[in-house]
This record gives structure tokens, C-alpha cells and sequence, in this order.
């Protein structure tokens, strides 16, 4: 009998063990008591110094809304080190947000499945007025996109007392001027520019290359984005010009191949450095640290131009009141909204309802300037191409490349990746 | 036997099937569903956010095209040729003067001190090291700056970056596989020792002829575990070059995490991991006849 009993209950426990086994691998349904109020889910990017102080502004930010619609808005922080795994898993799983922010690069694989829904329906055409850049969200004709951070323009940063005492008495701006500007600071023995060669993301090229390549003439993709245009004699003559300076002049030190963003600007913050080119948002952090700064929004050869980001909300098609989540997108693109977000995040206003809030000092690049910033194309299997020219890049910046076999190798590649995309 | 006792006997053969259930369904859903899936999706053109389009052996075929799958492939290769053979020599040899020199307290720090590395974060590590290797500011490049040495970039330099990564993953795993061989030199009948100071026998000899071939399980173990995490080496990469400069650091996990999920060519990633998932399989294989031989003719 006590035999009998003790294989019973083994059975028992080898029984609730599953039970509980496959009740934990059923999908999880979000069960916050929200007293019976709708639930919006909203994803961003952390822009604040702490992702809780995201959290905190973007609730505030949103408690009028909630109030007014009887809803309560879930703010997921993202951060940016597994930000594409995160919409990847949660999109295809059903456990996405109902609004999301996403990057030029991100978008297209999200319409092409079909995954958010396009804004046309729901905006007014008083409400169209209103935005600055919408055409930027404008995809296949469609409004996929909300521009909601349009600027973070990547400029170039120049030390004054750096240049004050290698005798550069004016300001470079073509790249023979600044080629020559270098060439005096490193005489002094200080350094003249530094990039971050050595950076993890493919988006240092936004501050290391493409600008060049504009500023040449060039493109990334030809108009209808079926073949790659980087390797056309402007993007040759970019990437000549980078090589030369590490590998010629030598104004660009060995170390910048294994050197990331934050390295470069901490090099500049300590006053190490004559020149950097970053996001206008940074300039606060050169002032914090005592450094004499001063900008150019580009340098030119045959034209000014960098990249400035416009990254926007999308409406995720899952989600199961859209007409709410695209009423939140237009509340949290409102006027008073962006001055509260602009205040933790200084960007340049995206309508006409929002005083310019960012730093006065960069007022003439996204006004005098506007021409010369210039947004990534959204492109199908843009992702991969990037990644592969970056790559390529890299070993040119190392010498185990040459600039034509840089940018042969990665056109070769994303003429393939684009084919196998349309 | 009439009904009942068939029934009886029956319930009685089967019923150990009851009790591996949960550990069976664990391995099925953990292990034995994902690899089915990743080798029905390494045919396949699939993005996750779409339903899969079977290719065929495209993935495959593209793999061979692909120019950073090759350098993946080296790369991982030659991280395994460097950090496996000195891992494990390095933990036999240190375990091996603790258990004969430091059988005391200062020997229980060393060991504890050892598995320090063991037991930090794979991004922790990779971070903090990166921050000691950086050519301006960093510690290990003041120290050489001490004795005259110039800076090294260790991190950017195409044919140091890996090497770099290496002696970081060679400090971390140490501590580990020293615990392993410590137990195992610990297991050794002592009478073995006293047997062949008795011989006359030099502390090499005892080394060549007792601790080695006694320890020949454990080797295979470290080895063979050594083998394994190589080929899975993501993590400190990612943290400490993201794979770059170009090509120096990329990995296959590497590359099967970045076509996945960066490029969201899940079908491609899928086929990437089922052969590395091959090469680990054969390897293992291979390292098993290795040391089953060596057992077999040293009987």
C-alpha cells in the first residue's frame, strides 16, 4: 500500500510538472488591471540621460490623453542596443506596441509584411499642414510614417582654442581648407580629427562617410533604389579623401579604427581633439565639459551636405484600436507635447504649432542650412546593404582594401541584395 | 495471464515514460523543435515578419557567395585553434601547481581569485577589457607606456583584434576548466604519487606519466566544452568589436545573429546555424574517436 501511495504521488508530481511546464510555454496575455480601461502599448527610443527619465517625461507628457480618452498608455523604453530584435520579436509574436518609433532603414520590411498600416485616413488636411517634414513619412505613396525626430543634423565640431593656436584663422570649409586646417593642428601636436572607425553600428557612417559622399555629388542608391550609386566617382573621390587623411596625411590617427563614438566625443570633451562631426544634440555636453566650441554644418566640394536623422511613430496593424493609437501619434506630435519632449531631447521643432526649442546656436543649420541636410532613402534590404558597405569601409580605413575594391565589393553585394528584394 | 495481468504488466514496463516526460518535453521544446524548425527554415526565404517561401538550397548556395561568411568561418576557426589548446594546457598546468605546492589557504584564494572571471558577465568582461585595451587612456597601454613601449592598438588592428579577443576569452575560462582538473587531480590515489617517489621519479615524470593520463576524461571534457564555446563565441565579440575592424572579429554566431536580426534574413541565419551546428557535431565526433583511441591503445 505505502509502496503503491509513493508511485502515485511520483506520477502526480511528474503529472503537475508538465501541467505547469506547458501552461508556461502557452503565450503570456497581458493582464494589468487597468480598470476596464483601454490599453495602448507605446514603444520609444531612450533619449533622456536614464531610461527611467523617458518613462517619467513621455507619462507626463501623455496624462491629459489617457484623462480625455478614458485609455491608459503603456511607454516601453527601448533601448538601442537590441532596438530591431525587440520590434522584430515583438511584431511577428503579436506582442507588439500599438505605436512605435522607427528609423528610415527599419521601416520598409514593416509595410512590405504588411505589419503597420499607413496614416492617410486618419489625418485632416489642416492636420497635414501643420508638419514640417511629412513627405519624409511619405512611402509607396503612402503615409506610413510620422516624422517625429527630424534634425540631430551631424555638423562639424571644431575645438577654438585648438585652432587659435595652430594659427588656422579661418574657418575651413572645403576639404582642401580643412585638409590644410589638419595639417597645422597636427604640427602643434595635438589632433586634428578624429572619427569613430572602430564604432559597433553601421550608423557611424552617417557621420563618417555619407556625408562626404553628398558633399561629392554622390548618392547611396540610385533614384528608384534598385542598385547601389556609392560607387560612382563622387563616392570614389569620398572615400579617397578619407583614406588620404589616415593613411596619407596622417591626420587621422591608427587608433580611430578601433575608437567608438563616445571615445571620439570624450577625446573632444577633454580638448584632445581640433575636430569631430556629430549630432547637433551633443554640442550641450561640449559646453558642460569647458570645451570653446564652435560648428560648421558641412564642409564643401561640390555642394554642403550631412545626414540629419527623421525618424518617425508608426501605426503597428495589429493593433486593435488604430483610430485611438493614430489619435495618440497627432497628441504626441502636438505642439505642446514636442515642447515637453523637446525639452529632455533639444531637436529642432517638426511643425509650425512648436516654437524652434533647440539650442539657438543651431538655428542656421535647420533654417539658413535646410538644403544641405539630407535623410538615409528607404530602401528594401537597405539594412544588409549598409552593413556590408560599412564593413568594407572599415578595411579600407585599415589598408586591406582599396577604395575602388571597397566600393566595388559592397556594390557587387547590394546590387544582388537589392535584386533579390524587388 | 489473462487481461488484467497483461494490463498490469504493461502499466508496470511503461510506467518510467510517466516520469522522464517533463525533462522529455523540456528537450523537445527547448532543443529537438527549435533544430527541426531551424533546419525546415534553412530552405526557406523568411524574414519572420513574413511566412516562409521554401528555396530550396538558395540559403545554402548563397552562403558560399557570401563574402563575410568566409572570413566568419577563419575567424572562428582560428579563435578556436588559439583559446582551446592554451586554455586547457594553462588550467592543467596551474591546478596542477596548486594541488602539489599550495594545499593551503593561500592556494584557496588563488583558485577563488581564478574563478572570479568565471562567474563576471560575458558583457561585463568584454566591456571592462575593452576600456583596459583602448590605444588612448587605456590601462594595459599606460603600463607598456612605463617601460618604453609604444601604444598598441589592440582592438583596431586587423591581425591583433582577434588575438586580443582571444587572451580576454583565455583569462575567462581558466578559472573554470582549473576547478575541473583541480577535482580531477584531487581524485588521483595519492598511493600512485607515493609509488613513484619511491621509483625515484622527477616531478615531470609524474606529471608524463600519472597526472596526464589519469586526467584523460577531464581532457576530454575541457576540451571538448572548450570546442563547443568557441564556436559559439558571440557575446565578447559583440561587446568588444562588434565584429569589426571589417572583417577581423566576425564569427559565425556572430553572422547568423546579424543576418537574423539585423537584416532579417532569418532563412539565410537559419542555414548559417545549421552548419556550424554540422561542424560542432563533427568536431565532437571527431575529438571523441581521438581520445577513445588514445584510451584503446593505451590499454
Amino acid at each position: 500500500m505505502k509502496k503503491r501511495m509513493k508511485r502515485l504521488s511520483c506520477l502526480m508530481l511528474a503529472g503537475m510538472m508538465t501541467v505547469s511546464l506547458l501552461s508556461g510555454c502557452g503565450a503570456e496575455e497581458k493582464k494589468e488591471d487597468t480598470g476596464g480601461k483601454e490599453t495602448l502599448t507605446l514603444w520609444m527610443p531612450p533619449f533622456g540621460t536614464e531610461e527611467s527619465l523617458d518613462k517619467e517625461v513621455w507619462e507626463n507628457i501623455l496624462d491629459p490623453f489617457e484623462e480625455e480618452h478614458n485609455v491608459e498608455v503603456s511607454v516601453e523604453i527601448i533601448p538601442w542596443s537590441n532596438y530591431e530584435e525587440k520590434y522584430l520579436t515583438g511584431i511577428s509574436s503579436g506582442q507588439g506596441p500599438d505605436v512605435g518609433y522607427m528609423y528610415m532603414e527599419m521601416i520598409n520590411d514593416y509595410i512590405e509584411s504588411e505589419s503597420i498600416t499607413p496614416f492617410d485616413e486618419y489625418l485632416t488636411d489642416e492636420e497635414k499642414d501643420n508638419f514640417y517634414y511629412l513627405d519624409k513619412g511619405v512611402i509607396e505613396g503612402k503615409q506610413y510614417a510620422m516624422p517625429i525626430v527630424v534634425g540631430s543634423a551631424r555638423v562639424m565640431f571644431y575645438n577654438k582654442a585648438l585652432l587659435d593656436e595652430a594659427g588656422v584663422t579661418e574657418i575651413p570649409q572645403t576639404w582642401e581648407a580643412f585638409t590644410d586646417a589638419c595639417k597645422k593642428v597636427a604640427a602643434t601636436g595635438k589632433t586634428p580629427f578624429l572619427q569613430q572607425w572602430g564604432d559597433k553600428s553601421k550608423g557611424a557612417m552617417n557621420a563618417m562617410f555619407f556625408p562626404y559622399l553628398w558633399q561629392a555629388g554622390g548618392q547611396i542608391f540610385n533614384e528608384d533604389g534598385t542598385e547601389a550609386a556609392f560607387n560612382s566617382e563622387a563616392g570614389l573621390k569620398a572615400a579617397k579623401f578619407l583614406t588620404d587623411l589616415k593613411l596619407k596625411d596622417g591626420i587621422l590617427p591608427e587608433e580611430v579604427t578601433s575608437m567608438s563614438e563616445d571615445q571620439v566625443f570624450s577625446e573632444f570633451k577633454k580638448g584632445n581633439a581640433a575636430f569631430v562631426v556629430g549630432p547637433t544634440n551633443r554640442g550641450a555636453e561640449f559646453t558642460e565639459a569647458g570645451v570653446e566650441w564652435d560648428y560648421i554644418t558641412s564642409l564643401q566640394d561640390q555642394q554642403m551636405g550631412t545626414f540629419a536623422s527623421a525618424d518617425s511613430l508608426v501605426l503597428v496593424s495589429a493593433s486593435k484600436n488604430k483610430e485611438l493609437a493614430a489619435e495618440l501619434v497627432k497628441f504626441m506630435l502636438s505642439g505642446p507635447s514636442m515642447t515637453e519632449f523637446h525639452k529632455m531631447a533639444p531637436f529642432p521643432p517638426i511643425a509650425k504649432d512648436e516654437e524652434y526649442n533647440d539650442d539657438p546656436i543651431f538655428k542656421g543649420v535647420y533654417e539658413d542650412n535646410k538644403d544641405s541636410l539630407i535623410t538615409l532613402p528607404a530602401v528594401k534590404g537597405s539594412a544588409a546593404v549598409y552593413d556590408n558597405l560599412y564593413k568594407n569601409l572599415q578595411l579600407m580605413m585599415l589598408g586591406e582594401l582599396s577604395p575602388e575594391e571597397a566600393l566595388n565589393n559592397s556594390a557587387e553585394f547590394a546590387d544582388s541584395t537589392l535584386a533579390q528584394n524587388q | 495471464m489473462n487481461i488484467q495481468q497483461k494490463f498490469r504488466k504493461i502499466r508496470k514496463e511503461n510506467s518510467g515514460f510517466l516520469y522522464v516526460l517533463p525533462s522529455f518535453l523540456l528537450l523537445l521544446i527547448f532543443y529537438l523543435i527549435p533544430l527541426v524548425m531551424t533546419g525546415y527554415y534553412s530552405f526557406t526565404e523568411y524574414s519572420v515578419l513574413k511566412s516562409p517561401v521554401w528555396s530550396g538550397l538558395d540559403n545554402y548556395k548563397n552562403m558560399l557567395a557570401d563574402p563575410f561568411f568566409r572570413p566568419a568561418v577563419r575567424n572562428t576557426m582560428i579563435y578556436t585553434i588559439l583559446t582551446v589548446p592554451i586554455q586547457t594546457l594553462l588550467s592543467l598546468v596551474v591546478a596542477s601547481v596548486i594541488a602539489s605546492r599550495f594545499r593551503n589557504r593561500f592556494g584557496r584564494f588563488l583558485k577563488s581569485a581564478l574563478f572570479v572571471p568565471v562567474i563576471s558577465s560575458m558583457v561585463l568582461v568584454g566591456t571592462v577589457w575593452k576600456f583596459m585595451m583602448a590605444t588612448k587612456g587605456g590601462i594595459i597601454n599606460q603600463v607598456l607606456g612605463w617601460f618604453g613601449i609604444d601604444s598598441v592598438n589592440w582592438l583596431g588592428e586587423y591581425h591583433l583584434a582577434l588575438i586580443s579577443v582571444c587572451i580576454v576569452a583565455i583569462w575567462k575560462n581558466v578559472g573554470y576548466f582549473l576547478v575541473i582538473y583541480y577535482a580531477g587531480i584531487m581524485d588521483i590515489p595519492a598511493s600512485l604519487f607515493e609509488a613513484a617517489d619511491v621509483d625515484g621519479a622527477t616531478k615531470w615524470q609524474k606529471l608524463r606519466y600519472i597526472t596526464i593520463p589519469y586526467l584523460k576524461p577531464i581532457t576530454y571534457l575541457v576540451v571538448t566544452l572548450g570546442t563547443i564555446w568557441s564556436f559559439q563565441v558571440f557575446d565578447l565579440v559583440y561587446t568588444m568589436t562588434g565584429g569589426g575592424p571589417g572583417t577581423a572579429t566576425v564569427t559565425m554566431v556572430m553572422s547568423i545573429y546579424q543576418s537574423g536580426f539585423k537584416q532579417y534574413k532569418m532563412g539565410y541565419a537559419s542555414a548559417m546555424s545549421f552548419v556550424l551546428f554540422l561542424i560542432v557535431v563533427i568536431i565532437s565526433a571527431v575529438q571523441k574517436r581521438v581520445f577513445s583511441g588514445e584510451e584503446r591503445s593505451a590499454k
